[in-house]
């Protein structure tokens, strides 16, 4: 399991003009001793970068389409804390350092296990390396064994109440 | 290491064993050899009671939470292997338990001392059982609304087993102590109470709670009744074997703690019962699958078992009714539920066992392909039937009617039975029915097709194996 991120998404409020640079600190301030940040934005916010390493963290940048960022803070020298009994989730793969996803699917509103045949015939089609972006009614707990097997990596974040996103990178297509 | 395995590995074995003791239970039945009219306390009657809890039921639930536990947790089972060493304790436990009630009955080439011996290894596979599934939960904390339900049930479990237990001594020893015969003078209801409402019904809720919504694609945030089931049906619970166990050893008259017990439990299980109509109202897929056509069948009979008991005991008939209630609970309710959702489990865990690896690499047949749900339909319905038929029976005392709807009940489970044995024994070259369900993208991309090698490999790869004929 790694350390929790604080989730902020300051899209809405730049899509209306508005500054989010005091709601971002009034998130920073909330965030526990080895808790990171993560943060939506509409464009990258470079200014921000040297704000928040005089605070003490690093980040790393992702861009996620349409103009879109996500960046995570993280307290510099702390490692992810792992708890005692941590057990390997499937589907919590690191996905910081993926590319944005090439292809997108939607498999809500689906019987299971149509989205889990959908979602590996997909992946069969794509090139190693790509990422797959896929919406999901629930946790897609079932489809985890199969991606790894077949050697793929998987990171589910939970986007609304009956929403799950799951990004998934290509590995050797099997 | 493998993180999450698809398939638990003995939970088929688990089935089978679980299906064999509820057509058996069913054959003593028919038989006359296990007569609820003849008194609950009979021994032959005992004797197929135990066979249901423990060798139906309890099997089932075991087997069904070996498989769901990691998955409602989003981890892996902590062992793959105490569920086989869980089942060898439990299954001869219960043939040594089942030798002991025929003793009890006056048979005079076997000992009462059967019973405790029996007894502590379905108490040892119990306990083997609880702490593989308990283990599992400790490390998948902070745990899931459904996951709580079944936390708990384990507890109850263990707590059936050790009660049961103590009766078997109390039975088998030349001069038992005198708290185990306080136990066994009144004990019994408690008994019951943990078992059947404890470990049966919280695991029922927990799994349902997940598996419908699932199946119905309803929206499963827990909601403020999905905690109030919760609390008050493991509150009332707690109460009842307080109050219990207070009025058999403390000598106290605390008939009112048993009864608010009672009340609370029943409130929570009518929260649950309103969380699932919930799911049948909200659900996005508006055609019902047989499975859940029978689960709602199963539902109202668990609520109408509880309105009668309710009712009952306000009249202060319970004792008189309380055979043909616990018939349509159990059999009607719990176990047309658990056959109903195994029409729904086998075949899908069968699919992703057989066809997992072809997923994607050309097609495949869907689950519902496994099955022909127009050929199980009248199985089921004459199940349901023939379990009121019989309640209503045993309810008026009607000898020769609860011997009709007993055999009736006995040739729907073999019907059911037999689709189930299908649904686990595909043709793997099956033919998908349909290429494409409407309403499904195609896949973006080319096309693939995989070399000859690696269709060859993957043929081989998906080899069915049947873990109810052993591996």
């Amino acid at each position: 399991m790694t350390a929790s991120l604080l989730t902020l998404d300051v899209r809405p409020i730049l899509r209306n003009g508005g500054e989010p640079f005091p709601e971002i600190m009034k998130a920073v301030a909330k965030l526990e001793s080895g808790q990171g940040l993560r943060l939506l934005a509409t464009f990258k916010p470079v200014p921000l970068f040297s704000v928040m390493q005089k605070k003490g963290y690093a980040h790393c940048e992702k861009e996620l389409g349409k103009g879109d960022w996500e960046i995570v803070f993280k307290p510099e020298g702390a490692a992810a804390p792992e708890p005692a009994a941590a057990v390997a989730r499937p589907g919590q793969d690191d996905a910081s350092a993926w590319p944005a996803p090439s292809h997108s699917l939607d498999n809500r509103g689906m019987m299971p296990p149509e989205p889990m045949v959908i979602t590996l015939e997909t992946l069969e089609n794509m090139t190693p390396g790509e990422v797959l972006e896929g919406l999901y009614d629930r946790d897609p707990l079932l489809l985890y064994p199969e991606l790894q097997t077949r050697g793929h990596q998987a990171h589910c974040e939970k986007t609304g109440a009956s929403e799950y996103r799951v990004l998934i990178r290509c590995g050797s297509a099997s | 290491m493998s993180i999450g395995s698809k398939v638990s590995r003995w939970t088929m074995v688990h089935f089978g064993c679980a299906i064999t003791a509820l057509l058996a239970a069913e054959v003593l039945l028919v038989a006359g050899y296990a007569d609820p009219l003849a008194g609950l306390r009979a021994p032959a009657t005992l004797a197929g009671v135990h066979l249901i809890t423990i060798g139906w039921l309890s099997l089932l639930m075991l087997g069904a939470l070996y498989q769901f536990v990691p998955v409602i947790t989003n981890t892996t089972l902590y062992s793959q292997r105490l569920p086989l060493y869980s089942l060898l304790a439990i299954a001869p436990g219960l043939v040594a338990m089942l030798a002991g009630f025929v003793a009890l009955g006056g048979t005079p080439f076997l000992a009462t001392v059967w019973l405790p011996i029996g007894g502590s290894l379905v108490l040892t596979g119990f306990v083997l059982g609880a702490i593989n599934l308990a283990a599992t939960l400790w490390r998948a904390r902070p745990l899931p609304l459904p996951a709580d339900f079944v936390a708990f049930s384990l507890v109850f479990l263990l707590l059936t087993g050790l009660i049961g237990l103590g009766f078997a001594l109390a039975f088998a020893l030349p001069r038992p102590p005198a708290f185990l015969l306080d136990l066994t003078g009144r004990g019994l209801s408690l008994h019951v109470a943990v078992g059947l409402g404890g470990w049966f019904t919280l695991t029922v809720m927990g799994v349902s709670y997940r598996l419908l919504s699932m199946f119905m694609l309803a929206p499963d945030e827990p909601r403020r009744s999905t905690y109030a089931a919760l609390v008050l049906t493991v509150g009332g619970l707690t109460l009842l074997v307080a109050g219990g166990l207070a009025g058999l050893w403390g000598g106290m008259a605390v008939g009112w703690v048993e009864a608010l017990g009672a009340t609370l439990a029943g409130l929570g299980v009518i929260c649950y019962l309103a969380d699932i109509i919930e799911f049948y109202r909200a659900r996005k897929r508006r055609q019902l699958e047989l499975n859940s056509v029978t689960a709602a069948a199963a539902l109202t009979l668990i609520a109408l078992a509880l309105v009668l008991a309710a009712l009952a005991m306000a009249w202060g008939v319970l004792g008189r009714f309380a055979g043909a209630i616990g018939y349509l609970f159990v059999f009607g309710g719990l176990s047309g539920l658990g056959l109903s959702q195994l029409y729904k489990i086998v075949p899908f865990l069968t699919w992703l066992e057989v066809f997992g690896k072809r997923l994607g690499k050309g097609p495949v047949p869907r689950v519902q392909d496994l099955v022909n749900e127009r050929r199980a339909r009248p199985g089921f319905a004459l199940y349901f039937a023939a379990t009121v038929l019989a309640s209503a029976a045993l309810a008026c005392a009607q000898p020769v009617l609860w011997k009709i709807a007993a055999a009736l009940q006995l040739v729907a489970t073999v019907l059911i039975t037999i689709e189930l044995w299908r649904a686990r024994h595909p043709d793997p070259n099956t033919k998908s029915s349909l290429v494409r369900p409407p309403g499904m993208p195609s896949p973006p991309g080319k096309p693939k097709t995989p070399s000859p090698m690696a269709a060859a490999a993957a043929t081989l790869a998906s080899s069915p194996s049947h873990p109810i004929q052993g591996e």
